[in-house]
């Protein structure tokens, strides 16, 4: 994978208090990521509006899916757990607007059923992805004992679960039924990842349900992982 | 009518800092868009003259005979009025009503072309965001008036978010009232020094779309 439009936003020599952080964002660009960097946690956007968009008006997930708002972390929750972080990688991957700006993608997302040429399945691989990298990156850190927590971008419930009646973690108390794959997304906690991929320098456009794939030359979808060592 | 369907007219990468002379110009644009529309009035309003009432809220909260996901509202984890806070720019509209339009409160419109007002605020509200949103203020959010599930649910036995795990049936268009969230929208328009029909309880129809 071709890095040469990627910008490490943090100083070498910052970043270098923490020796896996290089590693991880290069995990995050082999892993498919089109553009991975260093962050400092101050530079997270924590916004309280980013929830709501989530429920105002409602997203087809929202109250479906345990890392969705009203569920999933508070504002205040999120700030509490960046605040105990000084680093992470964010990194983002491109979907073609053919894809995710296709005509009738938004009534498929929505009704969760399959449209024929196949770009909702394609979406939901590029969203599958983005959960994969986080999980990486994690297990790369844990393994160098490191303490992390990642963010992806959408909901688990598409990627993980399409087939299942119910979210099990939001419905029973037998907990996630993928607790390997599933992780909360940016936004679901708040973060405006959108605001935060402009001050790094990547083209992100708002894409919505009546955009064509002549309205935006790409979509990009988001992921967050912060690193710590801690001291023992 | 523009619809939520329609092909947005301008979609704007989203940047890292907002330029006041294109804030100003989409804000202007957003309000005209508004009237065009249908609405009777509509101005560009900033944070401060975003006017709460907690006597409003409370009357809301009092009001629980029809509920819906947005009437009463409940956030258990996020504050509403902490993120309208946070909003700098908005544009504020009203639909022409007459003076004998009730307050329906959060209850069922029987009424049915005071229904169509409704259902028109609401339409207007999301194409005011919508349009916000993909000029690159990704965080636009509009309220409107009322009770959502009075206008777009009347037929429900219920308003089905309300249960565990059940989605809005009306994704993208059911949304929180000014009035769930405590601001006066009376009090807003009475401060832009419009002329609202005389007689009514609460003489307004309004909807309030943030930007920025």
């Amino acid at each position: 994978m071709d890095d040469t439009n990627t910008t490490a936003i943090a100083s070498s020599a910052s970043a270098s208090r923490l020796d896996i952080l290089e590693p991880l964002r290069r995990a995050a660009l082999n892993r498919g990521a089109d553009d991975a960097v260093i962050i400092s946690a101050s530079d997270v956007i924590v916004d309280p509006r980013v929830r709501f968009k989530c429920m105002i008006p409602k997203c087809y997930m929202s109250g479906n899916c345990a890392h969705c708002p009203p569920h999933g972390y508070s504002t205040n929750e999120v700030k509490d757990i960046i605040s105990g972080y000084s680093w992470g990688v964010f990194f983002r991957v491109k979907v073609k607007s053919s894809i995710i700006a296709a005509k009738g993608l938004h009534k498929a997302i929505a009704s969760g059923i399959m449209d024929k040429k196949g770009n909702l399945l394609n979406l939901g691989g590029h969203y599958y992805l983005v959960f994969t990298i986080v999980k990486v990156l994690e297990k790369r850190a844990r393994e160098s004992g490191y303490t992390t927590k990642g963010f992806a971008a959408g909901n688990c419930r598409d990627p993980f679960c399409l087939f299942q009646p119910v979210c099990q973690d939001l419905m029973t108390n037998k907990g996630c039924r993928n607790p390997g794959l599933s992780s909360y997304s940016m936004e679901s906690c708040g973060m405006d990842a959108y605001t935060m991929a402009a001050h790094v320098g990547w083209d992100q456009y708002p894409i919505g349900g009546s955009c064509e794939p002549d309205s935006v030359p790409q979509g990009s979808l988001m992921g967050l992982v912060f690193v710590r060592r801690d001291n023992k | 009518m523009t619809s939520l369907a329609d092909k947005p007219e301008i979609v704007r990468r989203i940047s890292s800092h907002i330029d006041p002379v294109q804030l100003k110009k989409d804000l202007e644009q957003l309000r005209d868009k508004a009237l065009t529309l249908g609405a009777a009035d509509a101005a560009v309003i900033q944070k401060d003259d975003v006017i709460f009432d907690p006597e409003l809220l409370k009357r809301v909260n009092a009001d629980g005979g029809y509920p819906s996901v947005h009437w009463p509202l409940k956030y258990p984890k996020d504050d509403l009025k902490e993120a309208i806070r946070a909003y700098q720019w908005a544009i504020f509209f009203r639909m022409k009503i007459d003076g004998d339009f009730p307050y329906y409160g959060g209850g069922p419109i029987q009424n049915g072309e005071h229904r169509q007002w409704y259902l028109k605020l609401y339409e207007i509200t999301a194409a005011l965001e919508s349009s916000g949103f993909y000029r690159g203020y990704q965080l636009s959010l509009g309220l409107a008036s009322g009770n959502c599930r009075s206008v777009f649910c009347a037929d429900e036995k219920r308003c089905w978010p309300m249960i565990k795990g059940r989605a809005c049936i009306r994704p993208n268009m059911g949304r929180p009232s000014m009035e769930a969230t405590g601001i006066d929208a009376l009090s807003i328009a009475d401060k832009l020094n419009w002329h609202l029909p005389e007689g009514g309880s609460y003489p307004i129809l309004a909807g309030l779309v943030m930007i920025t």
